[in-house]
């Protein structure tokens, strides 16, 4: 599929990189969609997350609507054991605050980046017990 | 100042030959022509990089470059569009999570 023209063909070069490698440390499909979104942005996030098939329960999708200047990340339900919903949004205000700036490839990779580290980074267990 | 910069020019007087006349079409190539050219090429110079670059993202501007995905099942081919109808039947069943942010 073509980049459109929203990215440089190296601005590509660098999301698709961000998100395989995202994708070979966590194991975690990573997908970026940018464009209008049809009715409400969550929504079809959802969507798009669904259609991903077989591969929606470990998938995190982010979702870029520049025109209404909105952010959002769907995770699966095996995705979000490691991308917790507090991670995924450091991720989305990292982005959004790239995105303010104009820089929307640089928000991108470095959002994926962010998800995909604290997905890899292990857990701790009983980390409430001990105090 | 003005006396200064004209310096030259009164000395010609002096020095001998001012040279013959100049026709109309070298007097527009000299003082419409040269400049005229500077400034294409300072204009040019200027506007390169933005040209390299192409269209960059503004916030606030109508979005126009239409849709990309990447990662999505697209990439095997197939318009972007194409949420089949099952897909979006399963959204309920997903117990996923996420987040949202504005800019």
């Amino acid at each position: 599929m073509p980049a459109g023209d929203a990215f440089t063909p190296r601005q590509a070069d660098q999301i698709r990189q961000a998100l395989a490698s995202a994708r070979a440390e966590t194991g975690l499909h990573f997908s970026v969609y940018i464009g209008p979104a049809e009715g409400d942005a969550r929504e079809h996030a959802t969507r798009l997350h669904a259609s991903l098939g077989a591969e929606a329960p470990s998938a995190v999708l982010v979702l870029v609507e520049p025109e209404r200047r909105r952010v959002e990340i769907v995770t699966g339900e095996i995705a979000r054991r490691r991308v917790d919903d507090r991670a995924a949004g450091l991720a989305s205000l990292s982005m959004a605050t790239s995105f303010a700036g104009g820089d929307l490839a640089g928000g991108i990779t470095n959002g994926v980046r962010m998800m995909a580290q604290s997905a890899s980074r292990p857990r701790v267990l009983h980390e409430h017990d001990a105090g | 100042m003005l006396l200064a910069t004209a310096g030259p020019a009164l000395a010609i007087g002096e020095r001998g030959d001012p040279g013959g006349h100049m026709s109309w079409v070298q007097t527009l190539l000299v003082f419409a022509g040269i400049p005229l050219a500077t400034a294409a090429v300072i204009a040019f110079l200027v506007l390169l990089p933005s040209m390299v670059r192409g269209p960059r993202y503004r916030p606030g501007r109508p979005w126009t470059s239409g849709a990309v995905w990447f990662g999505g099942p697209a990439e095997a081919g197939g318009p972007v569009s194409a949420v089949s109808a099952e897909a979006a039947a399963s959204v309920a069943t997903i117990e996923g999570g996420g987040a949202s942010a504005r800019w």
